[in-house]
């Protein structure tokens, strides 16, 4: 996993909470790379995990809620870090729907190496769109927050119908996008 | 945030610094190791587009690769050649430049079909066309047409083959085959007139004899019929067998002998005159017909041209009178005679030809006259009839060229004589002619190989 998702976790952690909250649940989640992480670099996405579990235990907030608050958070740094994703784009189904060909095969340029999931979106009318995302990595919540923070930058008021495929493990969801008549 | 917080943060960034550092280094290697590849992959395709193109080059074909806005991407050199064109030039224009007009719409098509399928794809079937050079010339040329996808976009590849020499020698093998089944024709001809004569020679035969046999029996029964005419007058002076006198009398009168006695002998000289005539024509038949030789043979041209007039008479007799001037001291002139018949021939129906197309009312005139003339045996051939151009003077003897009308002559006599006298028997032919007078043509055979064949004989 690339290391911006680790930096802009710490960054989170640090904005939402505090500094000493950061260092404290780095030590305790004993990680590989001892929490040291650079936004070009490659990780292990299980460190983000124990991350995520550690934080949940000193908050005891569940762990649904804080990936899907982490996607949210996610999308506002995406927005402020690579205006160009955005430029031009009117409403979300747009920048949804150009998340794979443009996004990701922008990522896959950088980094032959990124196994970044893959989110097929399909319209089902003119106000509805079905997005499928699918990951060996499980962080559906993590979707799920994106596609949130995705709406509220563009303030649009779309009802968001979630539903697991074939399991609950979140490697595979379905969102269902349905704009407000 | 306390001291021990930021310590513990200023170790993390120091170690994230020093990961950013090694990647940024790995990074860096990666990119050089990938420019360096990407400058071998540049230098391979340099290479082997230069591959390419010399084998393009050296292709016996003018190449075209062509876009979908029909402008030239590629020419080989022969391309250059073949249109007279530089590449500059090639690429500069719309491909369908190098079609002469009438063949441009149709090799739009050979395009549009191709781009309707993908599947088309005639390297393996060849199509005709029509090409232009640049100073505006035509050609017969060959077609191939490969469509190609290379990156998304559609190409086509035509191979365009100069197919001129082609042509040439299919026109020239076109006009052997004919001349060679003309040939045939006349041999079949030749052998069934020869058949002919030989069945006609029979029956005129004992025609001929029994004409003969009735000439001198008449003659013997005039005597007896004088005796008996003596023999009555005498009975009727002397005044007996009156009855049988009358009798005599009224049946000679009946039977008009005085009429037979008169016109019979007559009646038959006619018709052994024209028994004669008639073996007289199927002899020339069966000499004219006379199976051909590869071999030459010493013949008397004076009887073989004097043979082939008998035969072709039926061709001048109405047209113009012959007059024969004959050297009889010739010599004997080597000869493959069934071919000299068919040139001689050949002049005759000419000459009767073309007299024929002046259209006066009198009969004109053909004269053939033989002598030797410095050391070759020379045949005169002259009529009275419309003369030959300047111009025509230059192709007479070229295959297939006529001036007669259709169904009147195929172009061929002067040709097949001509190849005959020159090529086969060492001799030459040659036309003096004046327009509105006449032409002669003239034949000189060698004789110098004569006395070598009389000696092997």
């Amino acid at each position: 996993m690339k290391g911006i998702i680790f930096t802009e976790f710490l960054e989170m952690l640090d904005e939402k909470f505090d500094p000493e909250l950061t260092e404290r649940i780095i030590e305790k989640a004993n990680l590989p790379s001892g929490g040291a992480y650079t936004t070009t670099g490659t990780y292990d996405h299980t460190e983000l995990v124990a991350l995520v579990v550690e934080l949940s235990k000193e908050t005891e907030i569940g762990i649904t809620d804080l990936v899907r608050t982490y996607g949210f958070y996610l999308f506002g740094r995406f927005v402020r870090g690579y205006p160009r994703f955005f430029s031009g784009i009117k409403d979300s189904f747009t920048f949804i729907e150009g998340v794979e060909e443009v996004v990701h095969a922008e990522v896959r340029k950088l980094y032959a190496e990124a196994k970044p999931p893959t989110i097929s979106a399909s319209r089902k009318g003119d106000n509805q769109l079905e997005v499928i995302y699918e990951s060996e990595r499980c962080l559906g919540d993590a979707a799920h927050g994106l596609i949130l923070g995705c709406l509220d930058y563009f303030k649009e008021e779309v009802e968001v119908e979630r539903e697991n495929v074939d399991d609950d493990s979140g490697k595979k969801v379905r969102f269902l996008l349905t704009r407000a008549a | 945030m306390d001291a021990e917080v930021l310590k513990k943060r200023l170790a993390r960034e120091k170690m994230a610094r020093r990961q950013a550092e090694n990647l940024l280094e790995s990074k860096s290697r990666e990119l050089f190791l990938a420019s360096e590849q990407a400058q071998k992959s540049a230098q391979l395709v340099k290479a082997q587009s230069k591959q390419l193109q010399a084998v393009l080059d050296h292709a016996m074909t003018a190449i075209f690769l062509v876009d979908e806005n029909e402008k030239v991407v590629r020419a080989n050199r022969l391309a250059e050649l073949t249109f007279e064109m530089s590449k500059e030039e090639l690429l500069d224009m719309s491909f369908f430049e190098i079609f002469a007009d009438e063949a441009r719409d149709k090799a739009h098509g050979f395009d549009a079909v191709a781009e309707l399928d993908q599947e088309v794809d005639t390297s393996s079937t060849s199509i005709e066309s029509v090409g232009r050079r640049k100073c505006g010339s035509t050609f017969p040329m060959e077609l191939a047409i490969t469509q190609l996808d290379l990156d998304d976009k559609k190409f086509t590849v035509w191979i365009c083959r100069d197919i001129s020499h082609r042509k040439e020698a299919e026109n020239e093998r076109a006009k052997l085959q004919l001349e060679l089944s003309q040939a045939q024709k006349l041999e079949s001809l030749g052998t069934l007139a020869s058949g002919i004569a030989h069945e006609i020679n029979t029956p005129v035969q004992y025609v001929s004899d029994n004409g003969h046999f009735l000439k001198d029996a008449f003659t013997d029964l005039i005597t007896v019929l004088d005796a008996q005419k003596a023999l009555l007058e005498a009975a009727e002076a002397g005044g007996v067998l009156a009855e049988q006198v009358g009798a005599v009398k009224k049946s000679e009168e009946e039977a008009d002998i005085s009429f037979l006695r008169e016109e019979v002998p007559g009646s038959i000289e006619q018709t052994l005159d024209g028994v004669s005539r008639i073996s007289k024509i199927v002899t020339a038949i069966k000499e004219f017909s006379h199976p051909g030789t590869a071999e030459k043979s010493l013949i008397d041209i004076n009887k073989a041209i004097e043979t082939t007039l008998t035969v072709a008479r039926n061709e001048w007799k109405y047209i113009a009178e012959v007059e024969t001037d004959f050297d009889e001291n010739l010599p004997q002139v080597p000869c493959l005679p069934g071919e000299f018949n068919q040139v001689v021939l050949n002049m005759v129906i000419n000459a009767a030809h073309a007299i024929e197309s002046v259209k006066k009312d009198d009969l004109g005139k053909i004269t053939i006259k033989t002598l030797t003339n410095d050391g070759k045996a020379e045949i005169r051939i002259t009529d009275t009839g419309c003369g030959i151009s300047e111009e025509n003077k230059k192709q007479i003897f070229d295959p297939f060229f006529t001036t007669k009308g259709v169904g009147k002559g195929t172009g061929q006599g002067l040709s097949i004589a001509y190849a005959s006298i020159t090529q086969k028997h060492g001799g030459t032919i040659t036309v003096e002619s004046t327009v509105g007078s006449g032409t002669t043509f003239i034949i000189q055979l060698p004789l110098s190989e004569a006395e070598s064949m009389k000696e092997a004989v």
